[in-house]
């Protein structure tokens, strides 16, 4: 699902934030990312999605070369890989249902299709009867639900968490973890970057350490201990 | 795929309309200075069109006078006539006998109470030719060439007024050029600023769209719906202003006295398209404005 071969990335200033990362991800698996704020964690999602442009090496996700990627494909790139965030990343303007919907809409879905699917992926994230609330009149969980939901509407193969509970309390971020898992279970490919060292030990998953800019560890499920 | 589209279009448009009221005070401004840009290009359009006419006409009746060799007959001087016809550009040739040379200067000079015959005792007046250029601008080229003709001693045209006639009319163009150039610079520079200000209040939106994978092409058609609206309003604004003023300037000109002297151009074919290609100009800037904004300030 996702190949990276001696990536590397040097910013303009010299700062080299990946250094010859090769790194394997197959369909269907469960990844950590872990590793300090500046590891070089984000520059690797923002790789992932073509944000950024490696200095060198290679990148495939699923199955494409990122590095011979043309500008216009990179929308198609982009609708197979979703994204949650820390800070939700919602539109304040619009209720839980337009901004789920909203996904849908800029990809060019029919309004019929739309509708249809925002109502159950509604009911998958459980956020039943929250259709038409904004996001300001949620709780920071539900919010979390509302970036996920939209994250998964259009079906995507390979789903990028950053931090996803990073602004959540305890109880809070396992009911969101369990619902990742259960993303992750239906076939969706996981990368979730992390500072939560305890809910990683519980997980029992790939973990994949950074530290400045080097993969310093990769450990299999079970083999984080801490 | 066609509810996709009406969706997507009533998407763009909602967009597009909720930017130009949130950015309200300055829509407004930007269609005031595409309206007064606009107007000064139509005016200067009107001002040049009316000019060139004008000019045209002096220019038209420019005629170059040929004087024929004092040693040809009159039957030798009339067969030059023919040579005349055949040269390139030659729209008209007239044949002046030294006879009504002559009737022309008395009556000329019949005012003042001489009689020419009786002082000058013969015609010391050449046979000549008055021919017309089919293009005024022709009609430098043209008297060379007969004044390289055998047969002729002398050829006369209004040099300096042909000359002059068409510096003027170049010098008309340029500074209205110049005037037009910097005020549609100020418009184009004022819908950009528009449009920034517009894809500044949503780059949250836009940014989140990118990563959702919405094509480029989806995101920036609000913008130019924006600034092509904004233009274009003030384009038809400006020529609504212009043809307004303009009719009704004809309508006094033609009461005035003026108006045999500088007729006024009143072809209305001819300014329709004149207002016609301030709806243009509005649509080429609306869309100039946005384009460089969207360039400039949406690279994520």
């Amino acid at each position: 699902m996702v190949e990276l071969y001696e990536l590397t990335k040097t910013y303009p200033n010299g700062v080299t934030a990946l250094d010859q990362i090769s790194l394997k991800i197959d369909q269907g698996e469960f990844v950590f990312l872990m590793g300090h704020s500046g590891a070089g964690k984000s520059t690797l999602i923002r790789m992932l999605i073509r944000e950024e442009w490696p200095t060198s090496g290679q990148i495939f996700v699923a199955s494409r070369s990122l590095v011979r990627m043309k500008k216009k494909e990179i929308p198609y790139l982009r609708r197979s890989v979703g994204m949650i965030f820390q800070d939700f990343k919602l539109l304040e303007s619009r209720t839980v249902e337009e901004n789920i919907a909203f996904a849908m809409m800029v990809v060019g879905a029919s309004s019929r299709d739309i509708k249809k699917r925002v109502k159950a992926v509604i009911h998958e994230v459980g956020l039943d009867g929250k259709e038409h609330s904004f996001p300001n009149e949620l709780s920071g969980g539900e919010q979390q639900r509302v970036g996920i939901a939209r994250a998964i509407i259009n079906h995507p193969v390979l789903l990028i968490a950053d931090e996803p509970t990073g602004n959540l309390d305890q109880r809070t971020s396992e009911e969101i973890m369990e619902l990742i898992y259960d993303i992750n279970r239906a076939g969706t490919t996981v990368i979730m970057a992390t500072h939560a060292q305890e809910l990683v030990k519980t997980a029992r998953r790939r973990v994949v350490i950074l530290d400045k800019g080097k993969v310093v560890a990769d450990m299999p499920p079970g083999a984080y201990m801490r | 795929m066609k509810t996709t589209f009406r969706r997507q279009s009533a998407y763009y448009y909602s967009e597009a309309f909720k930017s130009i009221r949130r950015n309200g005070f300055l829509s407004l401004a930007t269609v005031t200075t595409v309206t007064v840009s606009l107007f000064i290009l139509g005016v200067a359009i009107l001002l040049v069109l009316n000019i060139s006419s004008y000019l045209q006409g002096l220019a038209d009746d420019v005629e170059i006078s040929a004087f024929v060799d004092q040693t040809y007959t009159d039957e030798q001087a009339l067969a030059l006539r023919d040579q005349l016809l055949r040269l390139n550009g030659v729209e008209e040739v007239d044949f002046v006998s030294r006879e009504e040379a002559m009737d022309s200067m008395q009556t000329r000079y019949s005012s003042s109470g001489y009689d020419l015959e009786e002082t000058l005792e013969s015609n010391p007046l050449p046979n000549s030719y008055r021919i017309k250029a089919s293009d005024p601008q022709n009609v430098q080229a043209l008297a060379q060439q007969i004044a390289g003709m055998e047969g002729f001693y002398r050829v006369n045209y209004g040099q300096d007024i042909v000359e002059k006639l068409f510096a003027i009319t170049k010098g008309v163009r340029w500074g209205g050029g110049c005037i037009v150039g910097m005020t549609i610079l100020g418009a184009v520079f004022l819908i950009g600023i528009n449009i920034r200000l517009s894809i500044f209040a949503r780059r949250k939106e836009i940014y989140l769209m990118k990563l959702i994978g919405a094509r480029d092409g989806f995101i920036t058609r609000p913008f130019y719906i924006e600034g092509i609206f904004l233009a274009v309003m003030g384009a038809i604004i400006a020529a609504i202003i212009l043809m307004g003023g303009y009719e009704f300037l004809l309508r006094e000109w033609t009461n005035t006295s003026y108006a045999m002297l500088f007729p006024l151009i009143s072809d209305h074919n001819l300014l329709f398209r004149c207002y016609g290609i301030l709806l243009a100009a509005g649509l080429l800037l609306g869309w100039l404005g946005t384009a460089i904004s969207v360039r400039r300030f949406m690279d994520v």
